[in-house]
C-alpha cells in the first residue's frame, strides 16, 4: 500500500534521505524510530508530495505521489505533530469542513460518533477550537483521519503532547484501524508506543534506514538497546 | 468540481468571519451613497439648466407673439425693440444647452464635469457657462461617486480579504492538513479567490445594479449598465490576481499587506498623478491669467478703433447722430468689435484646446501603465463623462453658435428688422453621440490581459510553493 524506491531527499546540498526503500502492507503499522533529522518526517513529506524527491519514488497504492500527487493523497490520511485547525469553528465544524474537503460526508450523528470513539469529551464537540487544549486538538486531528476512512495512514509524532490516557486510547485506535485493513506508516519518538503498537519498526538514522525489526519478536529492553546501538 | 467543492466549504469560513461582512456592507453602502450624492449633484445642475432653458422658451413665445401683433398691426414706424436684430440676438434670445444626459452619468458626477450653455449672437468666447456653485466640502475633499468607490475603494477591500489568503494558513498550520485532504493547492486557492471574488463583485454588482436602475432606470441596462459592470468587474479581477500573486511570493501575511498596499498607492495613486504631471509638463495649459488680458486688451483695441470709424462715420453723415441708425450701428460696433477680440484671441484658444487635446492623448496612451487609470477613463465614457464626449458636444455646440450668431449678424449688418417668422424658424441645437461610447473594448481587454497574466503567473508558481 505504502512503497518507497531508493527514495532520497536532499536540501541544499545535505541529505536528509538517502535511498530508503520500505514497504507497509494493508493491516500493517510501521513506525519509523529515529532522533531529530533522522529523515522521519521528510519521509512522511515526501509521500504527501509536500516536497518533491531528489531520487526514487513513493508509491501510495501503486500511484506514484509526484505524478498523480491528488489520486495519492484521497488515498491517505495524515495526522501532523502539531494539529492546527480553524480555531473560529468548534471541533465538530472542524471535522465537518476537513472531511467534506476529502469529497467525503456523513450524517451529524455520525461526525459526533467519530469524535467521540476518538476520545473527545461531549461537551467540547461544539466548543470553538480556540478552547482546546492540544491533546484535545489532535483528537480532532485523528477523528479527521478516521472519518476519511483512507486506506493509508500517515502518522508524524502524533501522541506527542497527548497524556498516557488518551496516549493509550490512540494507541488502541490505530490497532483497531490495523485490523480493518489501513496501512499505517507512524513516525514517533516513543520506543515504548511503538513496541506497543506497531507490527514492524525502522531506525532511521542520518537519512538512512538502519535497521527493521518485527516488532512482537523483540522486547522493550532490547528494542530501546538497538536503538541507542545505533543512536551511538 | 474540486473548486466546488473547496468552495463550499471555504463558504464556511467566511460565514463565520465578521471582518468580511462589515466590509462588504461597507463597501455597497458607500456605492448606494455616491450614486445618491451623484444624483443630486446633477439633479441640481438639471435643474439649473432647466429653468434657463424655460425661461429662454417663454422670452421665444413673448418675442414671436409682440412681433405678430406688430406685424398684424401693420404699423412700420412702431416696430418693436425686439424687432431689432441686434437686440433680439444680442439682448433678449438665448439658447441654453446642456450635453445630453446619459443613463448612466449620475455615477460619474463628480469625476466628469457637466456641460451646460447659453449660445447668443455675442462671439464665442462671451458664451455662458451654466452650472451650479460648486459646494465648498466638494471642492476641498475632491469628488466622491461611484467611479471614485469602484477605483480608489473596492481595490482595499479587496486586498483586506485576500492580503492572507494563503501566508495565513500556512503561519496557521492548517495548510498541510487541507492539502492532505487530496486538495490541490492550485484549486484551493483558485476556490477561495473565486468565493471572495464572487462575494464582493456580487455585492458591488448588486449595489452598482440598484444604482444603475435608480439613476437611469432599466433602460441604463442595456448596454451601458452591463458593459459598466464588466469593467468594473474585470477591475476588481486585476486586483484578486494581484493579491493572489504576491501570496505566492511565499512572504509573511504582514508584508503581503505592506507589499499589496504600496502596490495600492503606486498603481491608484502615484502612477495617476505622474501621468498628470508629465502631460501637464509636456503639454502646459497657456495661462488663464494670459487669456483674459489679452481679450482685455483685444477688446480695448477693438473697441479704440470702432469708436474711432464712428467718429469718422459721424463726422462724414452728421444728421444721422443720435437718430434711428444710432442704436443699430450701436449693435453693430458691439458685434464687429467681439468678432475683432474673437480672431484675436482664437490662437490663444486654439493652443489651449490643441495642449487640452494633446494631454489628453498622452494620458490615454499611458493609461495601460495603471489599471486605476484603464478602469477610470472606461466607466467615464461608458457614463457619458469623458473630454472626448465632451469636446465633441462641444465641437457641435461652437457649429451651432456659429450659424445661430451668423443670422443674426448678417440682419445687423444689413439693419434688417426680424419678423416672427424668422424667430419661429431660428435654427434648434442637435448632437450626434459619439461612435462606441459603450464598447470600451481596449480597456476592458487590457485589464483582462493583466488579470490572467497575473493569475498565470501566479498559478505556475504554486507548483514550487511549500505547504510546510
Amino acid at each position: 500500500m505504502l512503497q518507497t524506491q531508493d527514495l532520497s531527499k536532499s536540501y541544499n546540498g545535505h541529505e536528509a534521505l538517502k535511498g530508503l526503500n520500505l514497504q507497509v502492507a494493508p493491516g500493517e503499522i510501521y513506525c519509523l524510530l529515529g532522533a531529530n533529522g533522522a529523515g522521519k518526517t521528510t519521509t512522511i513529506n515526501l509521500f504527501l508530495s509536500f516536497i518533491e524527491p531528489s531520487a526514487g519514488c513513493a508509491l501510495v497504492d501503486g500511484i506514484d505521489v509526484m505524478t498523480d500527487p491528488v489520486a495519492a493523497r484521497h488515498r491517505l490520511a495524515y495526522i501532523p505533530e502539531q494539529v492546527m485547525l480553524y480555531r473560529q469553528l468548534s471541533g465538530l465544524e472542524n471535522l465537518v469542513y476537513f472531511n467534506r474537503l476529502s469529497g467525503r460526508d456523513m450524517a451529524p450523528e455520525g461526525y459526533r460518533e467519530v469524535l467521540r470513539d476518538c476520545g473527545l469529551q461531549a461537551d467540547a464537540v461544539d466548543r470553538k477550537l480556540g478552547t482546546y487544549s492540544k491533546g484535545m486538538r489532535q483528537k480532532v486531528g485523528v477523528a479527521i483521519a478516521v472519518a476519511k476512512q483512507a486506506r493509508a495512514l500517515l502518522l508524524d509524532e502524533p501522541t506527542s503532547g497527548l497524556d498516557p490516557k488518551a496516549s493509550n486510547e490512540f494507541s488502541q485506535l490505530l490497532v483497531r484501524l490495523r485490523e480493518q485493513g489501513a496501512a499505517i506508516l507512524m513516525a514517533t519518538h516513543d520506543l515504548f508506543h511503538a513496541r506497543q503498537t506497531a507490527t514492524r519498526i525502522g531506525i532511521m538514522c542520518e537519512g538512512v534506514l538502519r535497521r527493521e525489526l518485527v516488532a512482537h519478536e523483540v522486547s522493550h529492553a532490547d528494542l530501546e538497546r538497538i536503538y541507542l546501538e545505533h543512536m551511538n | 468540481m474540486m473548486v466546488a467543492r473547496v468552495l463550499r466549504q471555504d463558504w464556511v469560513l467566511l460565514r463565520s468571519s465578521p471582518g468580511l461582512w462589515i466590509a462588504l456592507l461597507l463597501l455597497t453602502g458607500v456605492t448606494a451613497l455616491a450614486a445618491a450624492a451623484g444624483q443630486a449633484r446633477l439633479g441640481l445642475h438639471d435643474a439649473a439648466v432647466q429653468s434657463r432653458i424655460d425661461t429662454a422658451e417663454q422670452t421665444h413665445v413673448a418675442v414671436i407673439q409682440t412681433l405678430q401683433r406688430w406685424e398684424q398691426a401693420g404699423d412700420a414706424a412702431a416696430a418693436p425693440a425686439v424687432a431689432s436684430p441686434g437686440a433680439l440676438g444680442l439682448s433678449v434670445l438665448e439658447t441654453p444647452m446642456a450635453l445630453p444626459g446619459v443613463p448612466l452619468a449620475a455615477l460619474a458626477a463628480a469625476s466628469g464635469r457637466p456641460q451646460a450653455v447659453s449660445v447668443t449672437a455675442h462671439a464665442d468666447y462671451r458664451m455662458e457657462s451654466i452650472g451650479i456653485i460648486e459646494n465648498a466640502a466638494n471642492l476641498a475633499l475632491g469628488g466622491f461617486d461611484v467611479i471614485f468607490v469602484i477605483v480608489f475603494l473596492m481595490p482595499i477591500v479587496i486586498i483586506a480579504l485576500t492580503f492572507d489568503l494563503l501566508s495565513r494558513e500556512r503561519e496557521l498550520g492548517t495548510l498541510p492538513l487541507v492539502i492532505a485532504q487530496g486538495v490541490s493547492l492550485r484549486d484551493f486557492v483558485l476556490a477561495r479567490v473565486l468565493g471572495r471574488g464572487v462575494l464582493v463583485l456580487l455585492g458591488m454588482a448588486t449595489a452598482g445594479l440598484v444604482a444603475i436602475l435608480a439613476v437611469g432606470g432599466p433602460a441604463a441596462l442595456w448596454p451601458d449598465g452591463l458593459v459598466w459592470l464588466l469593467i468594473a468587474g474585470l477591475y476588481g479581477a486585476f486586483w484578486f490576481a494581484l493579491a493572489l500573486f504576491v501570496n505566492t511570493l511565499r512572504l509573511g501575511s504582514d508584508q503581503n499587506g505592506v507589499i499589496l498596499a504600496s502596490c495600492w498607492l503606486v498603481l491608484v495613486v502615484v502612477i495617476p498623478a505622474l501621468v498628470s504631471l508629465l502631460s501637464a509638463t509636456l503639454y502646459p495649459a497657456p495661462s488663464r491669467v494670459l487669456l483674459t488680458t489679452e481679450i482685455r486688451e483685444a477688446a480695448a483695441e477693438a473697441e479704440e478703433r470702432a469708436a474711432d470709424a464712428r467718429e469718422a462715420f459721424l463726422f462724414d453723415h452728421p444728421e444721422l447722430a443720435g437718430g434711428a441708425g444710432a442704436q443699430e450701428a450701436y449693435f453693430r460696433q458691439v458685434m464687429e468689435t467681439e468678432r475683432d477680440v474673437a480672431a484675436t484671441i482664437a490662437p490663444l484658444l486654439e493652443s489651449f484646446a490643441d495642449q487640452a487635446h494633446q494631454r489628453d492623448a498622452l494620458v490615454n496612451r499611458l493609461a495601460v501603465l495603471s489599471p486605476a487609470l484603464l478602469a477610470d477613463q472606461a466607466l467615464l465614457s461608458i457614463a457619458g463623462m469623458d473630454e472626448a464626449r465632451a469636446r465633441a458636444w462641444r465641437d457641435a455646440v461652437g457649429e451651432f453658435h456659429a450659424a445661430w450668431s451668423e443670422l443674426f449678424a448678417d440682419r445687423i449688418r444689413r439693419e434688417v428688422q426680424v419678423t416672427s417668422a424668422e424667430v419661429e424658424a431660428l435654427p434648434v441645437f442637435g448632437f450626434s453621440e459619439p461612435v462606441g461610447r459603450h464598447l470600451q473594448l481596449g480597456p476592458g481587454l487590457v485589464l483582462l490581459i493583466m488579470s490572467l497574466a497575473l493569475l498565470i503567473t501566479a498559478v505556475a508558481r504554486l507548483r514550487r510553493y511549500p505547504i510546510t
